[in-house]
Formats: structure tokens, C-alpha cells, sequence
């Protein structure tokens, strides 16, 4: 037996022709898988970190450059000169008149002085922030006693006696260094009183005061605060007891493949090899309900499609044998051979098949939110849990021996769930811009399967799971 | 890459796509991998075919490849047997009968009195059947188990054994070889 072993091995050994090895590798070289994209995940995820606290910080900077009266921060490093000072000082006898003011012309604060029913000039301070007025009669009058204090004169008196100017107009405007150097006749302190207090007693006076201006517009002005938002001339969003949101979800998407087949460890492997799962598509359209501040729930209709890439080698010796409706083709030295169906197909090279696979689901999610205000940021981390209540598969699948290509929708309806998919949910989002009865979201959001998309007959079990962020619009209802 | 360099690196810079490291394991399994090519199709330009389709195979299946269980050039070889005996099916148009009731055996007198000589039996091998002519190979020389031969031909276990006592009654009647078995 060793014998005709021996003699046969000597018999088949012929020397082989002279090849050109470097020509063959030029040929195999193209058709070899792509150098590995080491922690491809977690670079998109840094991307996705870097570029959302890089717009965040842009985006704050804008804001307080834009308003210096909405951050407390720089309401105590604001002089009067600058709170006061640098604005006009109206003075009407008609109390309407300031309702008039051009909106967009509008300072933040202005000083008027309107007659009151005893025929005196009473000064106010009009605060504007968001289209509001708040008005202060007592820092008014600390504000006229310190221009009192500081020029000696009535400042009361001298609107009274230029009740109207030139032109006749009841309106009249001073800055306020005008109106320090303005003479009057009476006033809280007198000018006895005046000429005794030395100059130095009298600044911190009116820093005092102006610490009470400072301190009106930190306590009682109150403006929603949003994260990226300046609410100006604009009605701010207030979330209301019902609200809908249209949510889109672009993430990447995994699978876990497990399976009891005998040969179920090379079976999984040469999936792994062949099919590679790229993004997920998501959208829904859910109605919610405040439950109370915090906590609000929402349920409606998700749609969702995965897909993933199938890319094949060398089927030749199955695919004549496999009944089939796909589509597809390959290139070899020997030229290029198609096959019948009606699934679309891709690029095809080499002895490769390129086939887009794609797995559509249509949900009923619940989800529940959590509202929280953390300063100018307002996020919500959500919970919920989705049940399909269809499923599709459509696409080329590896048999057991990794050899074996087929797209048939009649088999993949045989052992793929239709039905009865649940998976859960988990995300955190944030409001990027609202106005009125919208508000747009952006956030992270991880959703996973929990129980297999196949059958339980069959011996794979297959569950994806998807990472990525989402946009949010959000709507007030009126119910 | 340099030569010290073991074969289990040079895997694993292959699994990371590293072109030097598999342009390297080309180089040290072309010449084994052509020399079964070309000993199932017997035509250099199938057997260049076949080792191409081969490489690329190896390195899609890299990952699956198990150190432990058998050495790189064994795995490749059996990956190669695969693919010479998938192209003749597809392009020699090659028919595997999985039940051989009847054998032509073509009794050639010539060759009852000459002496053995590894030119002779390889002539004798080639003018057999080739479904005989295949599993005398796969079993004898490239020694792959019965299991594994059921495998590659898509037959049963017992089929394989069936053929191959065929295979040898049919080279011993050609040529009376019985010193050799």
C-alpha cells in the first residue's frame, strides 16, 4: 500500500512551467479585500464629539455677544454707563408714547419721565428683552437722585419746565450726560445737601445704585433660555402639554450573528466574511403627552432600513444549481456570465458579486422622555421600545458551506420573522433651535434588538444594533 | 519583510490587509499551490486560473483559518483542490457519476509486461476515467481522507470508497500492477 503511495506520488510529480509570478500577483492584487479600517468607529464617534462641542462653544460665544443683558456673567461687570448712560433718556408727557418706539430700534433700557395724575414728572426705567417692557419706578427715582446728587440740580424741575421742545413735539430725548449737566429746581437732596457731600461720598452712591439696575435685570426679567437660542423679536417655543415629533435617524449599524448549525462556527465565519452591514435609515412620527414637567411619552409609526453589503467570491460552482430570482453577474479571466432575475445589482469585479441587501422594518415605537434644564441647556434622555410588526429581506445570503448565493424572497420569507420583532431604544438629544411652536433637535441614539430576526427553527440567530445620531422636529399641538 | 518574520506575523499582517505581508505569502505558496493546479488541469493557463481564483479565496478566508489545526500550506492546497476541481466542473464540463453500475475498462495488453516507472503509471493514471483518475489522486497524493473527498465531490462518504476500489481494479487491470497494492 505504501508502496503504489510512493510510486503514485513519484508519478504525479511533474515538473510544473516556468509562470510569471509577478504578472499573477498585478492580477490578484484588485481583487483582494481593502486594508482594515482600524477603530473606524471610534474615529466617527470622535468626529461626531469634536464637531458637536466645537459648534456648541461657537454657537454659545454668538450668543453672549449678542445680548450682554440675558447672561449674569456680564450683568455684573456692566457698568451704569454702560446699562444707562449710553442710552437715550426720553421724556413724554404722553405715557403712550413709548408704546410707539420702533421695536427694532428699541435699546435695551431706556429712561422716560411721564406726568403723573399730581401733574409731577415721574422718570421710569423700560426694560426691553424679548418684545417686554418691564418698568421700575424706584430705581428711577435713585437714578434721578444720583443725577441730582452729581450736577446740583432739579432734574424733575427741568423736565417740567421743557415739557415740549422747540418744535412743539411733548417728546423729548437727553443722554444722559445732558441730563447730569441739566439744571432743575427741586429734588430729593438739596443743594445744601449737595454742596456738603463731598464728591468722593457721592460715586459709590451711585455705584449702589447702579447695583440695584444690575439687579432688576438679573431677577425680574425672565426669558426662556434655550441652548443655541436668542429668542429676539421671535415668540419663543413653549413646550405644551401635546406636541408631535418627526424624528430622523442616520446610524451605524452591527450585527450579531450566533448560530447552532453544526458547522455553525464556520458558518458564522464566512458570513462575517462576506456580508459586511453598513448604515441604518430611520424615521418616525410620533404624538406625545407631558405627563408632568419632567416626564412626557410618545408612541407611533417607525420605519427603518438596514442595509448591508454582500460581497462574494468564485459562486460559479453553486449558483447553476440554485433556483433563483436574483440578478447578478460575474467577471472572470474567462469573460463575464449573467444570471436572470430582478434584483438590483451593483459593480461586479473580478470573480466578485457586489450585492446591496437591505432589511425594512416597519415599528410602533414607545418612547419616554425625561426633561432636563441644566442652565442654557435643555436635553432629554429617552427610553423606548419598538414592535415590528413587519419585516422585509431582500438581497443575496450565504448557506452553511459559505459557498452557497441565493436570493430567493419565497426562502427568505421561510425563515426571516415577518412579525413580533422587538427591539429597545436609548438616546440623549438636545434643543439646537426653536421658535414659536417648533423646536429642532439633535442627539445620539442607540437602538438594539432584543430577541432574533429569523425564525427559532432555523439554527441562526441574527440581531443588529445601531449607533448614530438623530434630528428631531418638534411641534405644539393645541389639543 | 525580513526572514526572520514567522508565518503566524506574516497571517496576521495579512488579515490587516497588509499588501508586503501577502504579497509574501504569495511567494511562499505560488509554486505549491501551481504545481496542484496544474496537476488537476493539466493546461497551464487553467492551472494560472485556478491559483488566482485560489489566492483570492485564501485571503477573503484568512480570518477562518485555524493555526492549530493544520499548517498554512496544507489549507491552502486543500482550498486549491476545491478550485481545480470546481473549474473543471465549470469549464471542462466534467460529470460526476455518483453511481458507477458498469466500468469500460479498456484492457490494453502493451502495457501488461513493461516495467514500472513513474512516466508509465502517470500515463496509466491519466488514461483512467476522471472521476477514477480524481479520487486516485486526492486520496493518494494529496491523502485527504474519504470525509473530506465526499466533501469536495458532493458525494456520499461510502461513494467515495466505492470509487476508489473501482479506480484501483480498473489501473490494476490495465496494467497489471499488483506488486504495487
Amino acid at each position: 500500500m505504501e508502496n503504489f503511495q510512493q510510486n503514485i506520488k513519484k508519478a504525479f510529480e511533474t515538473p510544473v512551467p516556468t509562470w510569471d509570478k509577478d504578472q499573477m500577483w498585478q492580477d490578484i492584487e484588485p481583487l483582494l479585500p481593502p486594508k482594515k479600517r482600524k477603530n473606524r468607529i471610534f474615529f466617527f464617534w470622535l468626529i461626531l464629539a469634536v464637531v458637536a462641542t466645537g459648534t456648541w462653544m461657537f454657537m454659545d460665544r454668538n450668543n453672549e455677544s449678542e445680548s450682554p443683558t440675558e447672561s449674569p456673567k456680564s450683568n455684573t461687570s456692566t457698568t451704569l454707563q454702560e446699562v444707562v448712560g449710553s442710552q437715550p433718556v426720553t421724556t413724554s408727557k404722553n405715557p403712550e408714547i413709548d408704546q410707539d418706539q420702533n421695536q427694532k430700534n428699541r435699546p435695551a433700557a431706556t429712561l422716560s419721565t411721564t406726568k403723573n395724575t399730581k401733574g409731577q414728572s415721574d422718570l421710569k426705567v423700560n426694560e426691553y428683552i424679548g418684545g417686554t417692557k418691564i418698568t421700575d419706578t424706584n430705581v428711577s427715582k435713585n437714578i434721578t437722585q444720583n443725577a441730582e446728587i452729581l450736577s446740583g440740580t432739579d432734574f424733575d424741575k427741568n423736565r417740567s419746565d421743557k415739557g415740549q421742545n422747540k418744535s412743539g413735539n411733548p417728546e423729548k430725548t437727553n443722554s444722559f450726560s445732558t441730563v447730569l449737566k441739566s439744571q432743575g429746581e427741586t429734588g430729593t437732596l438739596s443743594q445744601n445737601e449737595e454742596a456738603i457731600m463731598p464728591l468722593e461720598k457721592q460715586i459709590p452712591l451711585l455705584y449702589s445704585k447702579e447695583k440695584e439696575v444690575v439687579s432688576l435685570t438679573e431677577n425680574k426679567v425672565k426669558t426662556p433660555e434655550y441652548f443655541f437660542v436668542k429668542p429676539s423679536g421671535i415668540q419663543p417655543y413653549v413646550p405644551q402639554k401635546w406636541f408631535v415629533t418627526a424624528n430622523f435617524m442616520l446610524a451605524q449599524a452591527a450585527k450579531k450573528s450566533e448560530s447552532l448549525h453544526p458547522d455553525g462556527d464556520t458558518w458564522k465565519q464566512n458570513r462575517q466574511n462576506i456580508e459586511s452591514v453598513k448604515e441604518s435609515i430611520t424615521s418616525s412620527l410620533l404624538i406625545n403627552r407631558k405627563l408632568n414637567t419632567s416626564f412626557s411619552i410618545g408612541a407611533g409609526l417607525q420605519y427603518q432600513k438596514i442595509n448591508e453589503v454582500v460581497t462574494a467570491r468564485d459562486v460559479r460552482q453553486t449558483v447553476n444549481d440554485i433556483p433563483s430570482d436574483s440578478a447578478f453577474y460575474y467577471t472572470s479571466l474567462s469573460g463575464t456570465e449573467f444570471f436572470a432575475g430582478n434584483v438590483r445589482q451593483t459593480k461586479t469585479t473580478g470573480y466578485q458579486i457586489y450585492s446591496p441587501n437591505s432589511l425594512t422594518r416597519w415599528s410602533i415605537p414607545v418612547v419616554m422622555r425625561y426633561h432636563l434644564t441644566l442652565g442654557k441647556l435643555r436635553i432629554e434622555p429617552s427610553l423606548g421600545l419598538q414592535l415590528t410588526f413587519l419585516q422585509r429581506y431582500q438581497g443575496i445570503h450565504i448557506g452553511p458551506d459559505g459557498r452557497m448565493i441565493y436570493k430567493d424572497k419565497a426562502l427568505f420569507e421561510t425563515f426571516m420573522k415577518t412579525s413580533r420583532m422587538l427591539s429597545w431604544s436609548g438616546g440623549i438629544d438636545m434643543t439646537l433651535y426653536a421658535f414659536k411652536d417648533y423646536e429642532i433637535r439633535m442627539g445620539l441614539i442607540y437602538q438594539r434588538d432584543l430577541n432574533q430576526v429569523l425564525r427559532s427553527a432555523y439554527s441562526l440567530s441574527e440581531t443588529y444594533s445601531h449607533k448614530g445620531i438623530s434630528l428631531e422636529i418638534r411641534k405644539n399641538l393645541s389639543w | 519583510m525580513s526572514a526572520g518574520t514567522n508565518m503566524y506575523d506574516i497571517i496576521q499582517k495579512c488579515l490587516d490587509g497588509d499588501r508586503s505581508a501577502q504579497k509574501h505569502l504569495y511567494l511562499c505558496l505560488s509554486d505549491e499551490l501551481m504545481a496542484v493546479a496544474y496537476r488537476y488541469t493539466r493546461d497551464m493557463d487553467f492551472a494560472k486560473d485556478v491559483v488566482q481564483n485560489t489566492f483570492v479565496r485564501i485571503f477573503y478566508n484568512l480570518a477562518g483559518y485555524d493555526v492549530e489545526k493544520s499548517g498554512i500550506t496544507t489549507w491552502s492546497k486543500k482550498i486549491c483542490i476545491h478550485e481545480a476541481i470546481s473549474f473543471l466542473r465549470k469549464h471542462k464540463k466534467m460529470v460526476i457519476q455518483y453511481d458507477i453500475d458498469e466500468v469500460i475498462l479498456p484492457f490494453q495488453k502493451e502495457y501488461e509486461d513493461e516495467n514500472f516507472s513513474p512516466e508509465v503509471l502517470r500515463q496509466k493514471i491519466d488514461n483512467l476515467p476522471e472521476e477514477h483518475r480524481m479520487i486516485i489522486q486526492l486520496y493518494y497524493y494529496d491523502e485527504l481522507s474519504h470525509k473530506e473527498i465526499a466533501t469536495l465531490l458532493n458525494i456520499q462518504e461510502s461513494s467515495s470508497r466505492s470509487r476508489l476500489s473501482r479506480a484501483k481494479d480498473q489501473l490494476r487491470i490495465n496494467w497489471k500492477a499488483a506488486l504495487f497494492f
